[in-house]
């Protein structure tokens, strides 16, 4: 693969990423709370890839800590988010307590273990718990009545760009080091890869917040 | 890539990863095709229901004609004949003020017995049909001189079932009713129109009015238990019922029937 090619694509999620939030922020007073977190956390989203690319590069600063320092607030976000969805009291521990367990370890792990490496075991714990926090959301859609469809709630979409997202790259992040390792020629493929889904799963936040400037808060918080 | 753990651990890694997708792709679509089919079966289950009401309706008013009928009957063949008969003896008696007071009460007591038969169950609906005996009750009730009730009827006329010309006629016999007792009408006119595959029904008066129900409001017991009637009547008769004001007092009362598409009950 060119360069080129690698940094075309960097460049489409970045500004895909861009697209999601400023739809996110220009339908801001429509948005539910969850996806006014959601906002927020593709803004970050946004600003670490930006930061990365054009602050840390050019001054030839190690750009995974832009990444490192965004996977912990990613994991919060997206927690607090579906706690919000789900609405159950029931889970106010277990997200509380995995919240906390896996920042913590996302501090230990930049700080002491991986560091300034891309802080694979952080990214491939905290997929998994997103995974399966993601797949519990589309068990708890199943179960509960609901009187329209799913594909007119915009959280549904969010879910389906972070369930394509989490499933396609939790290999790549577990496989990371040993493809450092062994295939660092090829690397490029698999962050390449990764991007492409990110792009994919963008697209899918970009509809999920396009439909909700239609409709009303689909997932109001229970706090509203 | 070309040693072989490393095409190796590329196919593992496409394959895993291939598996991933396809099942997250999968939970995604489950969850529409589940939430389809579970709304599909609420829409059905819904549809039950409502045949249910309505052949529960049917029967409680099928359940009321026949009883109105067995009534109208016994007062027609056993009271009307018992008094005829007293009437008959009456006649043969000694002339003298009593008696004659006796046969004007007796003559009032079988015109009341008759009347009361007649709009029980009128013989006219089953011997000559829904349009007979809609003019037949226009014209008694106009008989008395205090109101005028017309009737009319313009385009083809089509053929309609037993079920039918029963509902219509009560529909019409309790739209003019109400229009005589609540809105004090002094003028009623009732209307049929054959129109293309519908028949309309109009009751017209220059009565008070009254406040009818918005067009997509359930009619209840707050709007009395006649309009309930007709609503249920209306609904039977798969037809759609209107209310509008008239010019320059009064209410229209429109009841339009499809005829090619009614669903007998």
């Amino acid at each position: 693969m060119e360069l080129e090619t690698y940094f075309l694509i960097t460049y489409t999620l970045r500004y895909t990423s861009l697209a999601v939030a400023l739809i996110g922020l220009f339908r801001w007073s429509r948005l539910s709370s969850p996806l006014k977190i959601f906002t927020i956390l593709k803004v970050l989203s946004f600003l670490s890839d930006f930061v990365a690319g054009e602050v840390l590069r050019p001054q030839k600063i190690i750009q995974n800590h832009a990444s490192s320092v965004y996977q912990m607030f990613e994991l919060l976000l997206i927690l607090w988010m579906y706690y919000l969805v789900l609405a159950n009291k029931k889970l106010r521990i277990p997200f509380t307590i995995g919240a906390i367990l896996l920042t913590l370890f996302g501090l230990i792990n930049w700080i002491f273990i991986q560091k300034a490496e891309i802080n694979s075991y952080t990214f491939t714990i905290d997929s998994l718990i997103l995974l399966v926090v993601v797949i519990y959301y589309f068990h708890w859609l199943v179960a509960t009545e609901k009187k329209s469809l799913s594909i007119n709630n915009s959280f549904y979409w969010v879910s389906t760009g972070l369930a394509i997202y989490f499933s396609a790259t939790i290999l790549l992040f577990a496989a990371i080091d040993y493809i450092k390792l062994t295939m660092i020629d090829n690397l490029i493929f698999f962050l390449a890869f990764h991007n492409i889904m990110g792009i994919i799963a963008n697209l899918f936040f970009f509809y999920g917040l396009w439909i909700a400037g239609r409709t009303k808060p689909d997932a109001p918080s229970p706090a509203s | 890539m070309t040693d072989n753990p490393d095409t190796y651990f590329v196919l593992l890694f496409v394959a895993g990863t291939a598996v991933m997708l396809l099942m997250a792709v999968a939970i995604v679509l489950f969850v529409i095709f589940h939430q389809k089919k579970m709304m599909k079966e609420e829409v059905k289950q819904q549809r039950m229901e409502l045949d249910y009401q309505k052949k529960m309706l049917k029967a409680a008013l099928e359940s009321q004609e026949s009883e109105r009928k067995r009534v109208a009957k016994d007062l027609h063949d056993d009271v009307g004949m018992m008094l005829m008969t007293l009437r008959v003896n009456l006649n043969d008696q000694t002339n003298n003020g009593v008696l004659e007071e006796l046969r004007q009460l007796v003559d009032e007591t079988h015109e009341s017995v008759r009347r009361i038969s007649w709009d029980l169950m009128p013989t006219t609906i089953d011997n000559f049909g829904l349009f007979q005996s809609v003019q037949e009750m226009c014209d008694r009730l106009s008989r008395n001189g205090k109101v005028q009730v017309t009737y009319s009827e313009t385009g083809q006329r089509q053929t309609l079932d037993k079920d039918q010309e029963l509902l219509l006629y009560r529909i019409a016999q309790e739209s003019v009713s109400n229009a005589l007792k609540h809105a004090h009408a002094l003028k009623i006119e009732v209307r049929f129109e054959w129109i293309d595959d519908s028949l309309k029904l109009s009751i017209l008066d220059d009565g008070v009015g009254f406040d009818f129900p918005t067009p997509h409001a359930k009619i209840d017991g707050r709007h009395g238990l006649g309009l309930y009637n007709l609503e249920n009547r209306v609904a039977l008769l798969g037809a759609s019922l209107a209310f509008e004001k008239n010019d320059p007092t009064g209410t229209i009362v429109s009841i339009t029937t499809p005829l090619s598409t009614h669903e007998p009950h």
